[in-house]
């Protein structure tokens, strides 16, 4: 137990450091928010796959594997690096325009010629979708934190809490990305450790494969043996891919990048480093099924069953590993519903006088306020919103990806397109989950219907000015050709 | 031993993580237009 202790702490000290660094780094709401814009390769690719790969990734994810075998593979990592090339195809498209844009509400408001109403719609939206994420975010930590400590988890949800947080606050974006790339080594080496681990006490890929098949040869299939449909398995790939480009901090990250080389850098290279990290979630699974004498009751439970066999100081510095991811992602989270508070609501549309040093004070208040509201949330453990996961997904996708994507790719979408786009997407889909058929996700129905309404809108309305065109089409390459 | 639904699902795995890789290496050819955090503020 002191080897544990010993480490945790150790890491929890590593952290506050950084963030230390990052608070004496940072000058200005850019600094703190998009770190200066001056974001390299080296800092921005540990920084996008720590920011990934979240808690479902190593307790979720893993537990499916355990349970489910090579169907997991089939539908979660196809589905997410689907997601990494929609990433890698609009990165550009966020980080090449020269406008000095911190959230995605920012880019909004400039596309639709629109500073106060699509702002202050998205902004509340984004507010309360990134708190929510923050809040599950805190809530898986604490449980494998209590488990892993011996602790309550009331206690592990504050210890969590108030390390990310006071991080979070004091240095912006410079300390979550500095606190990322530790992180990312450390996950890194947790979840391919552990992987390598398993196959060797497997005996070896073939022998995993043959000890599988006994076990049950359903393990060894796509669709579990038929348990899952082909159209099943094509709608959640195509969900899981399009929840992805459209979470804010993603963005935050590509206007932090020094440049669009970096923005798509990271997603390439982030990608592959992803790529073995969910290759390594999958052989956890995979491995724990075969090697551990006894089903587990709880599935969830399969990274720490599969650590409790490893000598104790490896497991100590595996399992902060798992809990350096669950904290890059929150990180990532906290900092976007604090921009979206302190940018967009605050500087954009309640006190658009004023200075820059006052609104970087008032942004360091909101995170340590939002922070705090959300590990009180978490504290208690509510079920209620911890089921909000998929709703909050859906919601994501359904407000923004039709608006992102025809705002940035058709140059006709009007502002009065957009303002429905968001509010047809925020209430069509809360309708088609209430009364829609559940097997068909909200994303299949709500946002084709949101596109076609959207392009039916723009040509019946005045077209956007000149100056948005230019800005968003027609200079787009002008600034590569002048370098 | 695995399906061929499973060795599909791995090339399909493969060909994404190429195309990522494929569109990094796009931007790599052309020269790097750096940020310039004093223009952006200016707008």
């Amino acid at each position: 137990m002191y080897i544990k202790w010993s480490i945790f702490i150790l890491y929890c000290i590593g952290m506050l450091y950084i963030g230390w660094l990052g608070y004496k780094r940072t000058k200005s709401t850019s600094d703190y928010f998009v770190a200066g814009r001056t974001l390299g390769i080296w800092v921005a690719v540990p920084l996008f796959a720590a920011g990934f790969f979240s808690a479902a990734s190593v307790v979720g994810q893993s537990a499916v594997a355990y349970k489910e075998g090579w169907s997991y593979f089939v539908i979660y990592p196809v589905g997410l690096s689907l997601g990494w090339v929609l990433l890698a195809i609009i990165a550009p498209k966020f980080s090449r325009v020269k406008k000095p844009w911190i959230t995605t509400a920012d880019m909004f408001a400039d596309r639709y010629y629109s500073p106060k109403v699509i702002r202050g719609l998205l902004a509340v939206f984004l507010l309360l979708n990134m708190s929510l994420l923050v809040i599950q975010g805190l809530t898986g930590a604490g449980a494998i934190l209590s488990a892993y400590l011996n602790i309550s988890y009331e206690l592990a949800v504050i210890l969590m809490g108030i390390v990310f947080v006071v991080y979070t606050a004091f240095g912006g974006m410079f300390s979550v990305s500095w606190t990322n790339v530790v992180q990312f080594l450390l996950l890194f080496f947790a979840v391919g450790f552990s992987a390598l681990f398993g196959i060797a006490k497997s005996g070896g890929l073939s022998n995993l494969s043959g000890l599988l098949y006994e076990f049950d040869p359903n393990l060894l299939t796509a669709t579990f043996g038929g348990k899952y449909s082909i159209s099943y398995i094509v709608g959640t790939i195509l969900t899981l891919a399009l929840g992805c480009p459209i979470l804010i901090y993603y963005h935050r990250m590509f206007f932090s990048c020094r440049s669009d080389r970096v923005a798509v850098g990271m997603i390439g290279y982030g990608a592959v480093g992803l790529a073995l990290c969910y290759l390594g979630i999958l052989f956890i699974g995979l491995t724990a099924r075969a090697i551990l004498p006894t089903a587990l009751v709880d599935a969830e439970g399969v990274f720490t069953a599969l650590v409790n066999t490893m000598n104790p100081v490896v497991g100590a510095v595996v399992i902060s590993g798992v809990i350096a991811a669950l904290q890059s992602s929150v990180d990532n989270q906290l900092l976007s519903a604090s921009s979206v508070a302190s940018s967009d609501l605050y500087k954009k549309i309640i006190n658009p006088e004023g200075s820059d040093e006052k609104v970087m004070k008032v942004s360091m208040w909101t995170t340590l306020i939002i922070g705090t509201i959300c590990v009180v949330v978490a504290y208690f453990r509510p079920a209620t919103i911890i089921q909000l996961y998929i709703f909050n997904t859906s919601l994501g996708v359904g407000v923004i990806f039709a608006p992102m994507v025809l705002g940035l790719y058709w140059s006709r979408t009007t502002k009065e397109a957009g303002i429905f786009g968001v509010i047809f997407g925020f209430f069509g889909t809360i309708l088609w989950i209430a009364f829609g058929i559940k097997t068909i996700p909200p994303a299949l129905i709500i946002l084709p219907a949101n596109i076609i309404i959207m392009v039916i809108i723009s040509l019946n309305t005045a077209k956007p000015p000149q100056s948005v065109t230019d800005t968003f089409f027609n200079n787009f390459n002008k600034e590569r050709l002048k370098a | 031993m695995l399906s061929g639904g499973v060795w599909f699902s791995i090339v399909v795995y493969v060909v994404l993580i190429l195309l990522c890789l494929a569109r990094m290496y796009k931007f790599y050819r052309e020269p790097e237009v750096l940020k310039d955090n004093n223009e952006y503020e200016r707008g």
